[in-house]
């Protein structure tokens, strides 16, 4: 019995002499300094740098509304308040989320580039080639995500080493930099680059042509950094020779221009498109798209609503009109928009504009609460359409006469706009001609919002206006390549017949023309706030065309530095934040 | 019977182990046969009969054998039989409320003893960290909470059931869901640490739970009725020897055990109803219809009936047009039924004692499928080997299976467009009450059995061994080993049609996440208790060891054909749809402590202790840490000059202790990855790497809390009234604070870098006080317990002396020096702007332009910077906290012949809520919100909320001062109606004893802001699963 309490007590003893390891293990971990120092998790490092452009920007709203909103060419479907902070400079605050946010992911994909860059040196690939190209790609996207912040934000933090330790405090460094960086690494990335990705199926990794591409919307909009007139040509002329040796070089860089509008956008066309120098993807497969309920939403986001209006119910052709159908979160274009469009010559306006909705069920008879709702007479209670019948027209025309008597529901310009503004009309405001750019037929639902879609974020005929604006603004530039250069589009988008009638003269070239001609041709493609602020025109074009943004300053052209980054840093007085915010 | 033929001799140590084992459970399946162990005959007896002062029987009484582990207890004639080890021995005879009495004998005595009352009653016995220690002898603020006060409420939890009773103590429940937990805190928040469990729990200001003398366990897990105590250890002396687990307070939960003698049988049952909750009614009707007409009319496009149509969808006008209004709270809310039965055996021989109980409890939420059962099952046995070594075993199991509905239920229910047909005329769930432009029913997921299932089933095993040896007197080694696993499943389909899914999603989803862990602790103890003279020393030392390993692994996948699957067969999905993760977390502690405690007559009391702890998760060099402690008291009521003969006793305590946190979650001090592969290029799939959030940090150390704790004991007018009051102040250094970094240095999958660093210190002050009054002691009796605590939280100090801004949530996140650490940080709301104040409103503005002015029906916020511009920098501030000001537990015990009736209320107050309801409040009318909110219009100018408008709310300055309410509450929780069946009827059936009770539970919840309606505010504020009105009728038998 002694024995057995002696064992007992000596085991005990002895195991709280020995002690216990107090070593830490985490078999399920990986450390940076571990997993980036080979091959595979550069490349997998390299795929960090691509994943927030499509989970967090091109494919979903706020990138779309600090893009494309608060320009002369949108406004929120029926003058709404969603996201007025960004589409109506209303209550744009430094504590404003999409600023956050923004910021936020953008220098997330800084960090990663800055990672690799550092890292990459030290790690050996078997294929030299593809290390190259991800030298190179690493370089496009921190140019690429650098040309997203120090436009939207300005003169702001540049930081070109991953974050391994605390520092807390910042620094605003000059734009110039920013720019110096960004077009030293364009050149890296032109240099390293192939053509087709590697491997080549992975479609949507940078190529050469995207580098070229960048670099040439980089140059030009350099220019507006730049006081001299020198130096301002010395990027016109970059600007220009880039964009050039795109459009000279289209079968070595694999790019070229689809011969109608409407096949750009032509949903066939959108996972192997011709046109699209850079392009970010969104998967087929569910499970590869990180926000898998709502990969790329564009498609929900220009719809007029149209369903449970005369019969019509949602379908996939018409897409899902489930924002709009709320009133409050979608764009409408400018009564601007529709008006740049001749649309008896140029067949942009019909190639990607919806005016019509045909009856896509059995049969339709009118019922008063619908002939109410269009203002339509009540006599014409019990009138039926049937399948195929044009059901819906909401028309960028004028209609005289007696048109709320047609068999369907008639919206024209001036029942969708009061004037300038959108009509306050809740009967008639929430029908418009819908950009279909982002058309998705192929959703998994008639009314989901998870579309598969790419999103082209740059596309050849952007270079030809590129080169067209550098030639016709550069002292001593060359008006007539640049008006041939802006021929090539608008001889593409003639109505058939109409090529001539759609051909400019030099006389016609000037920075508004080469404004509205991009409006026309880029239209809902994530540019157009960039192209107004980098011509000085973003604020007058506003109060200009877009009368339902009424709360716009001049300051408004550099969005407020996210409070979240003031709050933490140790000198914030000294960071300081933006003009007028 | 067989078993019969095994006696004492053969229970013979030289066997193996293993016998010994078998024996036990041998030993448990003789439990309820006496007859078995009236054969047992030891060599010496000694016999014998206790009787009190007056010469009554005493039952009860604990009869040992002095310098052996040999003891048993009086029957109820006061009849005793204990066996000596050698032919004489000493016996010591020990009852609650008597004085200790010695004896010495031979074999074969038959004694007479009588028992003196000790009129103190203050040698009960408290469970204190790695002993007990008599209630009188305590140096600490501990409290203690006895079984009858555990199972006075009808609750299957027993940290709830001991809600409000113990000061200092704030427990909460998490929500009214049938599998929800609750949350608690002792004496405030210290830490600002983010860490958390393997579950996702925030873990850094937990309080370390023992149970029967080990770690790792769950106290929702046990059986109110197998409780024996609950001691709650608040003060630094007492936790101290917990070292850095004890940083946040401690509780003790101690299980019952049999006790020698005639077996006893208790069942205990009730059957309930839970429904009818405190919960607002909604919009509905012309109310509803108006809201929306104002909101156009703000916008200009309304002006009479004529417009009505383009308020409204297509569907919705259908409804109206037809008069479809539905009440979506009613149709989703049912009454659930609750049961609950637990049966305990217990009892034993001189050698062996053990106590068997199990249970079952089920109860149906207020959701349809809404469900829990909760299986329970345990054992305790202690074994006698020989006469110095004794061998035992804690064990339970218990097994949930539980049936959730989605989460958002009952918010649909709440913001749903009250318009539309919830079931067709087949009664069959209509899935788009107002069309697919609306939005899915709140009941969709009712439409059949397949079409969602969330489902958990958790078990939960607790296996505690211990060998205790007491080779000479005074003297003990005690090892236990603990060994807690625990195993949880999540299981959830959801098919196309289900609320989740229906209008998103082609397909359906079915996931399946397996987790589990397993704890061990290893914890040697030696106690050595002696006098010398009138000096009383008892020594500890022990070591302990732990260490917690954890697995999950997930799988999901979409697109199922056959929904009876469930989650079935996942491999049945589509192949490109898979989503798998597995995880493996572990960490381990080593600790060494040390106490002693000096009494110099029991007048003087002294403990000192020390111990020294190493924790994984913290870096090399930085691992290990000491937190020594000292505490004394004096009884002043035993001195000689004291002589006021109303005091019983008084007794003054002070003591000082250090603590730590090591308070962040394992691998916290490392740099890590996180892989994922949810992306790729079109449909070439990628794996890719995010940083983690954290960034390491090798430096990091310990947080330290520094406590006093002054207190006082006294009992008045023969123990009429038993106050005790404590003061306490803790001072917390090199707060662990995972600090932001500058968001331009990017970020872990887009939440801003963090670093965890020792800066910034806090304080939590504040008093106890517990006061026990005998108010009527006559034929009807009635008794008061009435505990109150108040703590006042702040933090001291914060890195460069600056408040910290909350990175994400300025709200709620932010730290503010000199406010409690969780605050509210937000505009100071006045109000809401009226007609007659429209000038003065104009010179206020929403922007730094000064273009957009205020108007009458917007929010009136104060302009803290006087610079007319109403801002979220300049004008924001501290509007509250979530630590109440005090709280307050107050409960009558009322008892006439055989009725006895229990009222206890509660209270809580001086806190903020973050309240799903007034955030909630829809300007446009496009979903719903409570009835009793009250907008502002021209003809009803409201201060409550603004003028509705076609946007959603937060376009509104100032919304975010609608999310944090008032959240002070006084509310009657229990009444109990008790009758105990007159004994002449017990007898004849049998029975030892028999009481039948009513109860009623959250009855009624009082809350103190005007925006707060018919709501049980003790929720916490959510909308979702809100706390229930619960019914039962019960039986408590003693066979």
């Amino acid at each position: 019995m002694r024995t057995l309490y002696k064992y007992i007590i000596g085991i005990g003893l002895a195991s709280t002499l020995v002690g216990c390891s107090l070593e830490e293990h985490n078999p399920g971990g990986a450390t940076a300094d571990v997993v980036f120092s080979t091959e595979n998790g550069i490349n997998a490092l390299v795929n960090s740098a691509y994943v927030n452009f499509a989970s967090q920007f091109y494919g979903r709203e706020d990138i779309l509304m600090l893009t494309e909103g608060g320009t002369d060419l949108w406004i929120n479907i029926a003058n709404s308040g969603y996201g007025r902070q960004m589409t109506k400079y209303d209550g744009l605050v430094a504590t404003t989320g999409q600023m956050r946010n923004t910021w936020n992911r953008l220098y997330e994909i800084v960090n990663y580039c800055n990672a690799g860059l550092e890292r990459i040196a030290d790690v050996s690939f078997t294929n030299e080639e593809e290390k190259n190209a991800r030298i190179g790609e690493l370089s496009f996207l921190r140019a690429y995500a650098y040309w997203h912040l120090v436009e939207q934000f300005g003169d702001i933090d540049l930081r070109t080493e991953e974050t391994k330790t605390a520092v807390l405090t910042a620094n605003r460094s000059p734009i110039s930099a920013f720019y110096d960086l960004m077009l030293s690494d364009l050149d890296i990335a032109i240099a390293n680059l192939p053509v087709t990705p590697i491997p080549a199926t992975d479609q949507g990794r940078a190529t050469k042509k995207a580098a070229y591409g960048l670099k040439a919307r980089v140059a030009i909009t350099r220019v507006a950094y730049e006081s001299s007139a020198s130096e301002k040509d010395k990027y016109y002329k970059m600007a220009s020779e880039t964009a050039q040796y795109v459009i000279n070089n289209q079968a070595e860089l694999q790019v070229s221009l689809y011969d109608t509008p409407e096949e750009v956008f032509r949903p066939a066309n959108n996972k192997n498109n011709k046109e699209a120098m850079f392009f970010i993807t969104h998967s087929t497969i569910n499970s590869l798209n990180p926000q898998p309920n709502n990969p790329n939403r564009l498609h929900i986001w220009f719809k007029a609503k149209y369903s449970a209006k005369a019969g019509m119910v949602v379908d996939l052709p018409y897409g899902a009109d489930r924002n709009s159908k709320s009133g409050s979160m979608c764009f409408m274009p400018t009564r601007h928009l529709l008006e740049l469009y001749d649309e008896e010559m140029d067949r942009r306006y019909s190639d990607w504009f919806r005016e019509e909705y045909y009856l896509n069920v059995n049969s339709y008879a009118w019922t008063a609460d619908d002939l109410a709702a269009f203002e339509k007479p009540e006599s014409m209670k019990g009138t039926v359409l049937n399948r195929g019948d044009l059901a819906l027209l909401f028309t960028k025309k004028k209609i005289t006469g007696e048109k709320r008597d047609l068999p369907y529901a008639l919206v024209d310009i001036d029942d969708t706009y009061d004037g300038d503004r959108v009509s306050t009309n809740a009967r008639f405001n929430v029908h418009f001609p819908a950009l279909m750019k982002h058309d998705d037929p192929d959703l998994p639902e008639a009314n989901s919002q998870a579309g598969s879609k790419d999103v082209i974020v740059m596309r050849l005929a952007e270079m030809y206006l590129i080169a067209a604006e550098a030639e016709t603004l550069m002292s001593g530039g060359n008006k007539t390549l640049a008006k041939d250069m802006v021929n090539v589009l608008r001889e593409r988008a003639a109505v058939p017949g109409k090529e001539s009638d759609m051909l400019i003269t030099e006389s016609d070239l000037d920075l508004d023309f080469l404004l509205e001609e991009r409006g026309r041709e880029l239209c809902g493609e994530h540019i157009r706030w960039f192209d107004l602020k980098r011509t000085g025109k973003l604020y007058s074009y506003v109060q200009a065309y877009n009368k339902d943004i009424t709360t716009m300053q001049p300051y408004h052209v550099n969005r407020p530095i996210p409070q979240q980054f003031l709050d933490v840093i140790t000198n914030p007085q000294e960071f300081g934040q933006n003009d007028g915010y | 019977m067989k078993t019969q033929s095994l006696t004492p001799e053969k229970w013979r140590l030289d066997k193996s182990l293993v016998v010994v084992a078998f024996m036990l459970l041998l030993s448990i399946m003789l439990l309820p046969v006496q007859q078995a162990f009236s054969a047992v005959q030891p060599q010496y007896q000694v016999t014998g009969l206790v009787l009190d002062e007056a010469g009554q029987p005493l039952e009860g009484v604990t009869v040992s054998l002095t310098n052996s582990t040999v003891s048993t207890l009086t029957d109820q004639d006061g009849a005793f039989s204990i066996r000596l080890v050698a032919s004489t021995g000493s016996l010591l005879f020990t009852a609650v409320g008597y004085l200790d009495h010695a004896l010495e004998v031979k074999a074969d005595d038959n004694v007479n003893v009588s028992l003196t009352p000790d009129d103190r009653q203050l040698d009960e016995v408290v469970v204190i960290g790695y002993g007990t220690v008599r209630k009188r002898d305590l140096t600490g603020s501990v409290t203690s909470v006895k079984a009858e006060d555990i199972v006075r409420s009808p609750a299957h939890n027993p940290l709830e059931a001991i809600q409000g009773q113990v000061p200092g103590l704030d427990i909460t429940r998490t929500s009214g869901s049938a599998t929800s937990g609750v949350n608690m805190n002792i004496r405030g928040k210290r830490s600002l640490s983010t860490a958390e469990d393997e579950y996702g729990n925030a873990i850094a200001n937990n309080p370390l739970v023992i149970i029967d003398g080990m770690q790792g366990g769950n106290i929702s897990d046990i059986h109110p009725q197998d409780i024996e105590s609950i001691e709650v250890l608040k003060d630094a002396s007492s936790t101290a020897i917990y070292g850095s687990q004890g940083a946040n307070g401690v509780i003790i939960v101690t299980t019952k055990r049999g006790k020698t003698g005639a077996p006893k049988i208790n069942f205990n049952t009730y059957v309930g109803v839970n429904g009818w909750a405190q919960y607002p009614e909604m919009m509905t009707g012309d109310n509803y219809v108006q809201l929306r007409r104002e909101a156009a009319k703000a916008a200009g496009q309304w002006e009479d009936l004529d417009d009505d149509q383009t308020l409204f969808t297509a569907g919705e006008w259908t409804a109206l047009q037809n008069n479809q209004w539905v009440n979506w709270k009613d149709e989703v809310f049912k009454n659930g039924i609750v049961q609950n039965h637990q049966l305990s055996i217990s009892g034993g021989t001189d050698n062996t004692t053990a106590l068997l109980s199990g249970g079952y409890y089920r109860e149906l939420g207020s959701l349809k499928n809404d469900a829990l059962d909760k299986f329970n099952l345990r054992l305790n046995v202690d074994q006698n080997i020989g006469s110095f070594i004794k061998v035992g075993t804690s064990s339970q199991v218990t097994h949930y299976d539980g049936s959730n509905r989605a989460d958002n239920v009952l918010w649909r229910a709440t913001t749903n467009v009250p318009l539309g047909l919830p079931y067709d005329d087949e009664g069959n769930v209509i899935l788009w009450p107002v069309g697919r432009e609306g939005k899915v029913s709140p009941l969709a997921d009712e439409a059949n059995e397949y079409t969602a299932q969330h489902r958990i089933a958790n078990t939960n095993l607790i296996t505690n061994g211990f060998a205790e040896i007491k080779p000479f007197k005074g003297f003990s080694f005690r090892s236990n080993l603990g060994v807690n696993l625990f195993y949880h499943k999540n299981n959830d389909f959801e098919s196309e049609n289900s609320i989740d899914r229906a209008g998103e999603f082609p397909n359906s989803l079915a996931s399946i996440l397996n987790t589990n862990k397993s704890f061990l602790s290893w914890d040697n103890i030696i106690n050595y208790n002696f006098d010398a003279g009138q000096h009383n020393f008892a020594l500890t030392a022990l070591s302990s060891w732990t260490q917690s390993k954890f697995n999950s692994s997930y799988m999901e996948g979409t697109g199922q054909l056959v929904p009876e699957q469930l989650w079935h067969n996942i491999g049945a999905n589509d192949k490109d749809s898979y989503i798998i993760r597995s995880s493996y977390i572990q960490n381990q502690t080593m600790s060494y402590a040390f106490r002693a405690n000096y009494s110099y007559q029991g007048k003087y009391l002294l403990t000192i202790s020390n111990r020294w702890d190493g924790a994984s998760r913290l870096s090399v060099g930085n691992k290990w840490a000491m937190f020594p402690s000292v505490a004394a008291a004096w009884r002043m009521s035993d001195e000689s000059w004291f002589s006021l003969p109303q005091v019983d006793d008084f007794k003054i305590r002070l003591s000082y202790g250090q603590t730590g946190n090591s308070g962040i979650s394992p691998y916290g001090t490392q740099s890590g990855l996180t892989s994922y592969a949810n992306a790729g290029f079109q449909d070439q799939g990628f794996t890719y790497y995010a940083y983690n959030t954290l960034i390491g940090n090798r430096d990091l150390g310990w947080e330290r809390s520094a406590s006093w704790n002054l207190g006082a004991d006294l009992r008045l007018f023969a123990n009429r009234i038993n106050l005790v009051v404590d003061l306490y102040d803790t001072k917390t250094t090199d707060i662990l604070l995972p600090r932001t970094l500058p968001t331009s240095m990017g970020s872990g999958n887009n939440t801003p870098f963090q670093i965890y660093q020792n800066i910034g210190s806090s304080q939590n002050r504040g008093i106890e006080v517990v006061l026990n009054t005998r108010n009527i002691d006559k034929a009807f009796k009635w008794n008061t317990d009435f505990t109150f605590g108040a703590n006042k939280e702040k933090i001291l100090d914060l890195i460069d002396g600056r408040d910290i801004i909350g990175a994400t949530t300025r709200e709620s996140e932010s730290l503010l020096i000199g406010r409690p650490l969780k605050s509210f940080y937000t505009f100071k709301r006045l109000g809401i702007w009226q007609l007659d104040e429209a000038e003065e409103a104009a010179t206020y503005f929403k922007d730094a332009d000064k273009t957009q002015p205020f108007v009458p029906g917007d929010i009136k916020l104060a302009d803290l910077n006087g610079d007319n511009i109403i801002d979220d920098e300049n004008d924001v501030t501290y509007i509250g906290t979530t630590s109440p000001r005090w709280t307050l537990g107050f409960n009558n015990n009322f008892t006439y012949k055989n009725f006895d009736l229990n009222v206890y209320a509660i209270a809580r107050w001086g806190q903020m809520m973050e309240y799903d309801f007034t955030a909630s409040y829809d300007p446009q009318g496009k979903g719903n919100h409570p009835a009793y909110l009250d907008y502002w219009t021209e003809e009803n100018p409201s201060n409550d909320f603004p003028r509705p408008s076609l946007t959603n709310f937060y376009n509104y300055l100032g919304y975010q001062t609608y999310n944090t309410v008032d959240g002070s509450y006084i509310k009657l929780k229990t009444v109990t109606l008790g009758y105990r069946l007159p004994k002449a009827f017990t007898e004849r059936a049998g029975l030892n004893g028999a009481r039948l009770y009513l109860s009623g539970n959250n009855l009624f919840s009082w809350a103190r802001s005007p925006l707060v309606q018919n709501y049980d505010a003790e929720r916490g504020g959510s909308a979702k699963s809100p706390l229930l009105r619960q019914f039962v009728f019960g039986i408590n038998l003693d066979l």
